[in-house]
């Protein structure tokens, strides 16, 4: 197993609640929305480890221009908080305001400093791109012209839905410490798996001790598919398909950017702090349109040699009739004709007929568990 | 014992990891090639969870399926 990035498991959920909750009346009330807790629930229990709360000035800039926070830590996606100018003018360093969600105080939170920032620099370092039709872009260009730093702590936990597979990183560790896996390599997926998904968890798992299977649970677009049905699909898929001792799947509470390679490296860094040691990248891995090369979120893992989580880099994978079986572009010497691609399109819009995929493409059990479903996509 | 060892490596080596570190967090070569040789020797940083905590942890993975 790895140790956590930048060194240090954070741990900031409050031991003594009620120590807290005393200044109930006391202390000021912020209504944040889920997006917030997601963040929130991530800092507090070290999923974003070595980060405290959300960035200062200082972190947030360095993690714009270099990628990395102020004391050299990679850091690639600013995790803020943006507040209204008129209630932020309010606040004061040093303040301590409670998160209120669903009517009551779910964290604390410790007022650093506040500062403005350029949507369109933040935009254009990021997402590469000032594009408002990039969904990145369009979140940031929403967002108030103040950011507030300052550190978390939690008081109760909000995030019940799918409650029996919310491990955080410590839990997570502790599994694969009892389960004696050295080697883990994790797979981030917002997807319901085929037959290619498959094959590339395989191909990782035959060189390591275990798989970890990691849904990004989190906003969702009209047309993908419910959070609910990839979760079934996975759980179908691994207790038919694979060695219950070799894999894990548990979720991940977060919110997609789109932010392609920058986006890959936060990707691995969570997964670094949930204590696996390699994490698989695709192709366009977080990207969304055309805005990124298929692998600029390869290549972008040479500029961190000290990321501490290898990435394993799969380039393709279709079907291929001549060798019958699925291949990748290092394995199959075929030209394209040979080759069926896994079109995540087709598939859906069989699914959405109620019909099953034809089995090289999705495993029956799997299609059997997404039709049952009362619904299988966000409306 | 000495709570450190010095080791020696070639020069060449010594250059082209600092060549490497550049713009990395890590302070020197030390640093790095103790995190490196932690990490291709598997040696853990040993958690810093209590006992009690652990077990805690351990009774929530059994009851949610994840451990027997
Ligand atoms: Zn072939």
């Amino acid at each position: 197993m790895v140790g956590p990035h930048g060194g240090k498991l954070i741990n900031r959920v409050l031991k003594d609640k009620a120590e807290v909750l005393k200044h109930e009346n006391e202390f000021e009330f912020i209504k944040v929305n889920t997006d917030v807790i997601r963040e929130v629930e991530n800092i507090a229990f070290g999923v974003y480890s070595p980060l405290e709360g959300f960035l200062n000035k200082e972190d947030f800039e360095s993690v714009l221009n270099r990628k990395r926070l102020a004391n050299g830590v990679p850091w690639t996606i600013p995790i803020v908080f943006d507040l209204d100018d008129k209630v932020a003018e309010k606040l004061t360093k040093g303040q301590k305001i409670f998160f209120q969600y669903n009517n009551k105080p779910v964290a604390l939170f410790t007022i650093e400093e506040k500062f403005n920032f350029s949507k369109d620099e933040y935009a254009s370092k990021i997402y590469g791109t000032t594009d408002i039709k990039h969904p990145g872009v369009q979140r940031v260009q929403n967002m108030n012209n103040t950011l507030v730093s300052g550190k978390i702590d939690l008081i109760s936990s909000s995030l019940t839905e799918f409650q029996n597979y919310y491990l955080h990183p410590k839990e997570t560790r502790v599994l694969f410490k009892e389960k004696g896996w050295l080697d883990i390599v994790a797979f981030q997926t917002r997807n319901v798996p085929h037959l290619g998904h498959e094959y590339v968890q395989k191909a990782a798992l035959t060189m390591s001790d275990g798989l970890f299977i990691n849904p990004l649970i989190g906003p969702k677009k009209k047309g993908d598919f419910l959070d609910k049905v990839i979760i079934d699909a996975y759980k179908t898929l691994t207790n038919h398909y694979y060695l219950k001792n070799n894999v894990v799947m548990s979720i991940l509470q977060s919110t997609m950017h789109y932010a392609g390679p920058r986006e890959a490296i936060h990707h691995s860094i969570m997964r670094k702090n949930f204590g696996c040691t390699h994490f698989i990248v695709g192709r366009d891995h977080a990207g969304v349109g055309d805005f990124y090369h298929p692998f600029a979120a390869h290549r972008i893992f040479d500029e961190f040699p000290d990321l501490g989580i290898i990435p394993l880099f799969f380039r393709s994978f279709s079907r291929c009739t001549k060798c019958n079986a699925i291949v990748n572009d290092k394995i199959c010497p075929h030209p394209q004709k040979y080759h069926i691609n896994f079109s995540g399109t087709k598939i859906r819009k069989l699914l959405s007929e109620g019909e099953v995929p034809p089995s090289d493409l999705m495993r029956p059990e799997v299609a059997e568990t997404i039709i049952k479903e009362d619904k299988i996509f966000v409306e | 014992m000495p709570d450190e060892y010095n080791v020696k490596i070639p020069k060449e080596v010594y250059e082209s990891i600092k060549e490497k570190l550049k713009g990395t967090h890590f302070k020197d070569v030390n640093e790095f090639i103790i995190q490196h040789l932690k990490q291709s020797l598997k040696i853990s940083d040993i958690s810093d969870l209590g006992e009690e905590e652990e077990n805690k942890i351990k009774q929530r993975l059994k009851s949610l399926g994840y451990l027997e």
